[in-house]
């Protein structure tokens, strides 16, 4: 039965669509009449001679006659991974599939692409910042790193002692993000030059996301002026950052080198913090 | 952020070479990844060399710098000049010089019940003053070795600029103290220190070679002099 189906699908011109895309349109088409298209295994040595049929096992249907032998050799291998999911009509859900181009986050509604990059962000932070050393995973952050957040605390920080001067305020903002992001590039270049092995972007992202702490104390010294309590919340702000920013920079180099490594990290933050206190 | 790109380029060259085979070694660079000639001042691996000290070879140097009339500072550091501590130390007077700055005009416009705004022009100021003494007057210095005939190394000559400038840096916290006289006397002795520092070190150098050793090494001693009391003038002078 489904041979004869075959045999009258229509052959779509091989330059109007790739031969993935063929077997994946078929897969759908297959699935929605429904799954009692099932051809048993064969044996190539006992098919028929066409080389146009080649042997595929289990319940996916035959593709269409291929014209070109290296279409032949792709189908051949597609057999090896396992038959996907019944793909889901709804194009936004992420579906591993072995077949097909991967998922389109192009034509994803953009709710859903901020709401992705919102999670990531949240969880970078709780990992970067809330460090717990009994965390299956500890290596987790590095490796799903982004620059989304650091610069949105960057600028957060930026605006924030900006709106508390009272003079100067654009010169204010301007100093402050060149020297956040200054900093970050040149304590990346220290641990670089000391001969510690991280990567570049990464350490940017760490560094930036272990300005939260900082950016809270700057938030509540924006809404309480007393010098005293400024003082204070920044110290303990501070105390955050350097805390949540250790363990990175101290595992990246050589033991030997490790307070040279760590002295800029803390120079950067207790002069972010000063900039805070001193800005009324 | 040139060296941004050029730390990614170096990143990616490493990535380069693993997936492209080179098919008969027919490709220039895909053995080393340093690059041609001049291009080499750009990547890190250039300036690796410079940054190979350990914590306890840092605070030796820092201890070393404390002492001007050893005169053993280049001896010590002839054969591993660094540029870890020039930098930083310059960075971290910059920060002290704004910060204590800062601190001394507030307590005198709040003792006199005055308006105080954050002048934040003394961050860039102190940072265009340290960073270019230590870039400049090394530079300076090595062209006029060079042309007396008593050439020294210019990573060495950063290397004992930007230590000399370390004892600033108990100077400028010292210097919170309300006092005047106090003030110009902290200015003064840590002024001596360092330049009897550069000069002492810089004599045990160039005394071999040449003539006009004593009017260099006059020079550069009232020059770090001139640093000192310019520091004093701008930071602690305060006008309410």
């Amino acid at each position: 039965m489904s041979i004869s189906h075959s045999d009258t699908i229509p052959l779509r011109p091989s330059n109007s669509q790739s031969d993935i895309d063929e077997i994946r349109s078929l897969i759908d088409d297959s699935v929605h009449s429904g799954p009692a298209v099932v051809l048993p295994a064969r044996h190539p040595a006992t098919t028929p001679p066409p080389s146009s049929s080649p042997f595929i096992s289990s319940n996916i249907p035959p593709p269409p006659p291929v014209s070109s032998s290296s279409s032949l050799q792709k189908l051949q291998s597609v057999p090896a991974a396992p038959p996907p999911p019944p793909p889901v009509g709804n194009s936004s859900s992420i579906v591993a599939n072995g077949f097909g181009p991967p998922p389109n986050t192009l034509t994803e509604p953009v709710l859903d692409t901020v709401k992705r990059d919102l999670w990531r962000i949240v969880s970078n932070l709780k990992l970067v910042v809330f460090p717990n050393p009994f965390r299956e995973d500890p290596g987790k952050a590095l490796r799903d790193w982004d620059l989304w957040g650091p610069f949105f605390f960057i600028v957060f920080l930026g605006v924030a002692l900006s709106w508390s001067a009272s003079v100067k305020k654009s010169q204010v903002f301007a100093v402050a993000f060149a020297l956040l992001a200054a900093g970050a590039v040149i304590l990346t270049l220290n641990v670089l030059l000391l001969g510690g092995h991280i990567i570049f972007f990464q350490s940017l992202s760490l560094l930036g996301y272990c300005l939260f702490p900082l950016d809270v104390g700057a938030l509540i010294c924006m809404l309480k002026d007393n010098v005293v309590a400024k003082v204070i919340i920044v110290c303990l702000a501070l105390a955050w950052s350097s805390w949540a920013a250790y363990p990175f920079m101290s595992s990246a180099v050589n033991p030997n080198r490790k307070a040279l490594a760590l002295y800029p990290v803390l120079l950067m933050y207790l002069s972010v913090g000063f900039l805070i206190i001193a800005i009324d | 952020m040139v060296g941004v790109m050029l730390v990614a380029n170096d990143y990616f060259a490493i990535e380069a070479d693993t997936f492209s085979k080179p098919a008969g070694g027919s490709q220039p660079g895909s053995g080393e990844p340093q690059g041609s000639g001049w291009f080499r001042t750009f990547t890190i691996a250039a300036y690796k060399p410079y940054f190979d000290v350990d914590t306890s070879d840092i605070i030796d140097r820092l201890k070393e710098s404390l002492f001007p009339f050893r005169g053993t500072f280049t001896e010590k550091t002839a054969t591993n000049p660094d540029l870890y501590g020039p930098f930083w130390i310059c960075t971290t007077l910059i920060f002290v010089a704004a910060s204590i700055g800062t601190f001394v005009t507030y307590i005198a416009h709040k003792l006199k019940k005055k308006e105080w705004d954050y002048d934040i022009n003394l961050v860039t100021w102190s940072a265009g003053v340290f960073y270019g003494y230590v870039t400049v007057v090394p530079l300076i210095l090595y062209v006029i070795l060079k042309y007396f005939s008593a050439p020294s190394g210019l990573v060495q000559l950063f290397c004992l600029y930007g230590y000399s400038l370390f004892v600033f840096i108990p100077a400028l916290c010292l210097s919170v103290v309300p006092l005047e006289i106090f003030r110009w006397v902290i200015a003064g002795v840590a002024g001596f220190m360092s330049a009897t520092f550069v000069a002492l070190n810089l004599k045990a150098h160039i005394n071999s070679a040449g003539e006009r050793w004593f009017l260099i090494v006059t020079g550069i001693f009232l020059l770090q002099l001139a640093l000192a009391v310019v520091l004093k003038l701008y930071l602690f002078t305060v006008t309410v």
